[in-house]
């Protein structure tokens, strides 16, 4: 079978390169526009220059006069147009100036991806640094709230002051006790007083006694004349000593007096002083109540902060992680552009090569371009590469593997 | 101590991720372009693991593994391969050469932490 595209003029042949042309430029322009942050567009993008290259490859072999089979090698077109040879090496001089373009195009690409994801990862490494800072600060705040590490725990501290604080309360009442126990003694003391004062009397009405027991003897001693002169002297005595015995009855009566009002103040004193005391513990215990429930509404609301911390900082870690993954298809679409860089320049290389060989009136040869493509599967890295080789459908990038030996 | 892990790979950013996960887990992290610088940044530094890619300029990541084999010092430093590499037989060649495990590209932080702190020498 012959084909009848060997009959091709320069018009033919610069309008067959016009849409292959068309089809990599707008690859590369939209590689120079895709954002970075898509992937996918960078690689559709990529894809898109790469099928430019190759359908030029292809409009060369089948518009120029490139035989796809041995029989047409055998049995080569006998219809050549004068000159189609010279309009082929005009085409390659006017796409030779492409290549570079697209490959810088490519390299452009490539170099501002790069860095923009290593920007982000560093900002990503820098909010995960921080992250792990502040759950650390937070947790060292509440003192590890659960108490399960280092600290005590915020509510284990709580539980420990609150005991250490009822035993000063305990201590506190049992000052006010004893101080009950000293007003009871001195209520006591009272009703010695009393007793003294009786006593203080009865001695004054023995000494009254006494006294009108030596007046009477004194008068029976006088009536005994000079014998009872002895007897007089003795009376006189004890009448003086019945005297003073109701001079000290008196003093004790005084004393007792003022022993008993001294007592009384002090009591009254006393009991003022227990009742503030009294009062000034249940303020106190009061108080520490309060505040207690205050702090331990605190240590709650704090030990709530820090677990919402914790869960909100676990699953920020998860998201940074995907980002991670993410960030890795760069790497990805580097290897994928760097093989069309690098068959772009295996293609201008072979073209400049074809054209330096060719003579001007040269019999027609046949610009083989099946090494071009068999170089290009040989740099694929990834399946994705592979499978757009083969036309057949994407599968995508494949899950994460491990793999031990 | 901190163990330290010899990062090789000719992407700067693919290197930059993996030491974000490997220091965000405490790790010491070396980095390495290719297969030649790894071999330069090994000097006699103690290395108690190496990650390396497969296809690299200068020396790919397979003649690092035979190489690093063949140095007396680091002959039984353990070697995971990462890499967009999904063949068999490319993976059988890591196998042969003396990796220890094959990570495939994009990696998931917690899996690669796993399989370092399985590997990874005491």
């Amino acid at each position: 079978m012959r084909k009848e595209h060997h009959k091709v003029s320069v018009r033919d042949i610069s309008l067959s390169f016009l849409w292959p042309m068309g089809i990599a430029l707008a690859g590369a322009v939209l590689l120079s526009l895709s954002p970075i942050s898509r992937t996918g567009a960078l690689v559709e993008a990529a894809g898109l220059l790469a099928a430019g290259v190759v359908a030029g490859w292809l409009q060369w072999r089948w518009v120029i006069r490139a035989p796809t089979s041995q029989a047409e090698l055998n049995d080569p077109p006998v219809e050549q147009e004068p000159g189609g040879e010279d309009a082929a090496a005009l085409v390659v001089d006017a796409c030779n100036p492409l290549f570079p373009i697209w490959g810088r195009h490519i390299d452009t690409a490539r170099v501002q991806t790069e860095e923009a994801v290593m920007s982000l990862s560093s900002r990503f490494a820098e909010l995960s640094g921080r992250l792990s800072a502040a759950v650390k600060a937070s947790q060292h705040a509440a003192g590890d709230i659960e108490g399960g590490g280092d600290g005590a725990g915020v509510l284990e501290a709580f539980a420990d002051s609150k005991r250490e604080l009822a035993a000063v309360v305990t201590s506190l009442n049992d000052v006010l006790e004893q101080k009950q126990g000293m007003l009871e003694q001195v209520r006591k003391f009272g009703g010695y007083i009393d007793e003294l004062r009786a006593m203080a009397d009865d001695v004054a009405k023995i000494a009254s006694q006494t006294n009108l027991l030596a007046l009477n003897a004194s008068i029976e001693a006088a009536r005994a004349g000079d014998s009872g002169r002895g007897f007089a002297v003795v009376a006189g005595e004890v009448r003086a000593l019945s005297l003073q015995s109701g001079e000290v009855g008196k003093n004790m009566a005084s004393k007792v007096g003022h022993i008993s009002q001294a007592m009384e103040s002090t009591l009254e004193l006393a009991e003022t002083t227990a009742d503030r005391d009294e009062a000034s513990v249940r303020g106190s215990e009061q108080t520490i109540e309060g505040v207690m429930n205050n702090l331990q509404g605190m240590a709650e609301g704090l030990s709530q902060s820090s677990d919402i911390l914790k869960q909100e900082s676990h699953g920020i870690r998860e998201q940074i992680d995907d980002v991670l993954v993410s960030l890795q298809f760069q790497d990805r679409v580097s290897q994928i552009l760097e093989a069309v860089r690098a068959s772009i320049d295996d293609a201008q290389q072979h073209l400049t090569s074809f054209r330096r060989d060719h003579e001007p009136g040269e019999a027609p040869r046949v610009f083989e371009a099946s090494h071009l493509l068999q170089r290009l599967e040989q740099s694929y890295s990834t399946a994705e590469q592979r499978e757009n080789h083969s036309g057949s459908d994407q599968a995508g990038a494949p899950d994460s593997e491990v793999t031990f030996f | 101590m901190d163990k330290t892990i010899l990062m090789v790979d000719d992407s700067a950013s693919l290197r930059q991720v993996v030491s974000i996960a490997l220091k965000g887990a405490g790790y010491d992290v070396i980095e390495a372009c290719d297969g030649k610088d790894a071999l330069t940044k090994l000097d006699g530094r103690k290395v108690h693991l190496i990650i390396s890619d497969v296809n690299m300029p200068n020396m790919d990541g397979i003649s690092l593994v035979q190489e690093v084999k063949k140095l007396p010092s680091y002959k039984f430093t353990p070697i995971i391969m990462l890499t967009t590499e999904t063949e068999e037989a490319k993976k059988e060649a890591g196998r042969a050469a003396g990796a220890k495990a094959w990570v495939t590209k994009p990696f998931k932080p917690e899996q690669m932490l796993d399989a370092v702190s399985k590997l990874i020498m005491p």
